[in-house]
């Protein structure tokens, strides 16, 4: 027997659960994640084919995990901040947290292959836009602070959160995310315009949500088998350092001091001009006030291999971009890795415990100076 | 009385063909936004 539906109902239908579930993406939150969280890790990242949502980081911004704190830290940069080399439970951010105490709130939203302005600026930005106080701890490579958007790898969490209106207003960014959907490269103009459409029906929400409390529908290579199961299921997999004691600098040496030299730069150097132009446009003004950039330093395990002229040269580069972002507006730019040894990596850029231990020692201080300058604590 | 409750069937059976092409395409919408291939291991 052959149904053919009646068209009235079918559309009506098809509307009613459009909408539906439009609504219920809208609502859906798992406090399961926003309350456990400790960072957005490899089973809940793009890495593994999990997208987080705007929605998704303003609910572990905002948890609710006791009484609200006097100040937010938001951590963003890239696998560095985001504390690879450190098992959850030795994680930097926590000792940062301890050092700061209940009044702060540390939230790390680093993300591997991320910079500081395509994820954690959102947690911070939309913290700003309703009046709390912030401040941004944001990790930054020698040279680039800023990642181009149309090639980052979480550029449709900055799409979804440019389309909610939880970033801050601020001209030339607005211009090239508008520009981005009509004119940006294909892949970057399909997360720019299916994060219009998601605005309305909050599809990346629901199923997301569904991904995460009941089971997940993408498969993966890293997870293989255990693709569909809840990403809420999945632990941080970052070791122990017990683990990470035969790991440790594994990495081609030829390669590795290659990427150290390529990234020495000199004052005069036409390549600022345009990383700081893409920075200037990637960081309103109000947020670049309450950042503090933190210029990330290669391990000295190849550093110390330079010629005393190259690593001369090589820290001069950190210094000058530093002094370069304070030029532009931003609070304060530190190089905090500058007295670190090698035990305090685990590879040419990634800290080990001994290493988040001490970039939290010696970044609370100033982050508490920053609170009282900022007149967010008598 | 017969072709009253043929059309609340075919009615029904409409709607709720409506509603499972809406969950079926909000998910389509969600999927269709996920890259082909895992991108990142070019950078780990």
């Amino acid at each position: 027997m052959r149904f053919t539906p009646a068209p009235l109902p079918f559309v009506t239908g098809l509307l009613l659960g459009l909408l539906t579930l439009s609504w219920l993406g809208s609502v859906v939150e798992s406090t399961r994640l926003a309350e456990s969280f400790v960072r957005f890790h490899m089973w809940l990242n793009v890495e593994s084919g999990y997208f987080p949502t705007a929605r998704q980081i303003r609910a572990v911004v905002k948890r609710r995990i006791g009484p609200e704190p006097t100040v937010h830290v938001i951590v963003g940069g890239s696998s560095v901040e985001h504390g690879v080399g450190q098992h959850e439970s030795l994680i930097w951010t926590r000792f940062l947290q301890e050092h700061l105490g209940p009044e702060f709130r540390v939230t790390n939203l680093a993300q591997r292959a991320g910079s500081s302005t395509d994820f954690g600026n959102i947690g911070a930005e939309l913290l700003l836009h309703e009046g709390r106080p912030v401040i941004y701890v944001a990790g930054s490579n020698m040279t680039t602070f800023s990642m181009d958007i149309r090639y980052s790898f979480y550029r449709h969490a900055m799409f979804d959160a440019w389309h909610r209106g939880y970033l801050l207003p601020w001209p030339p960014r607005d211009q090239l995310m508008r520009d981005v959907a009509w004119r940006g490269p294909s892949a970057a103009r399909g997360a720019a315009l299916g994060s219009l459409l998601d605005a309305y029906l909050n599809f990346n929400d629901l199923w997301n949500f569904v991904g995460y409390e009941y089971a997940n529908s993408n498969w993966n290579r890293l997870l293989a088998e255990r693709s569909f199961d809840s990403r809420a299921s999945f632990p941080d997999p970052d070791y122990m350092p017990e683990q990470y004691a035969n790991l440790r600098y594994l990495s081609d040496m030829t390669q590795a001091m290659k990427i150290v030299k390529d990234q020495i730069l000199s004052p005069t150097d036409p390549r600022w001009q345009r990383t700081l132009a893409s920075t200037e446009q990637m960081t309103p003004p109000r947020l670049r006030a309450v950042t503090l950039a933190m210029i990330d330093l290669d391990s000295p395990y190849y550093v110390d291999r330079l010629d005393p002229i190259e690593r001369e040269a090589f820290v001069a580069t950190a210094y000058e971009h530093a002094r370069r972002l304070r030029e532009i507006g931003f609070r304060r730019a530190e190089v905090p890795a500058i007295d670190f040894t090698t035990d305090d990596y685990i590879d040419r850029t990634h800290l080990s415990v001994s290493g988040g231990q001490k970039l939290a020692a010696k970044i609370a201080p100033i982050v508490r100076t920053m609170a009282t300058e900022l007149g967010y604590l008598q | 009385m017969r072709f009253y409750f043929a059309n609340i069937g075919r009615w029904s059976l409409s709607l709720i063909a409506g509603l499972v092409t809406a969950l079926v395409m909000h998910y389509m919408l969600y999927k269709i936004g996920l890259p082909l291939k895992p991108f990142i291991y070019v950078v780990f």
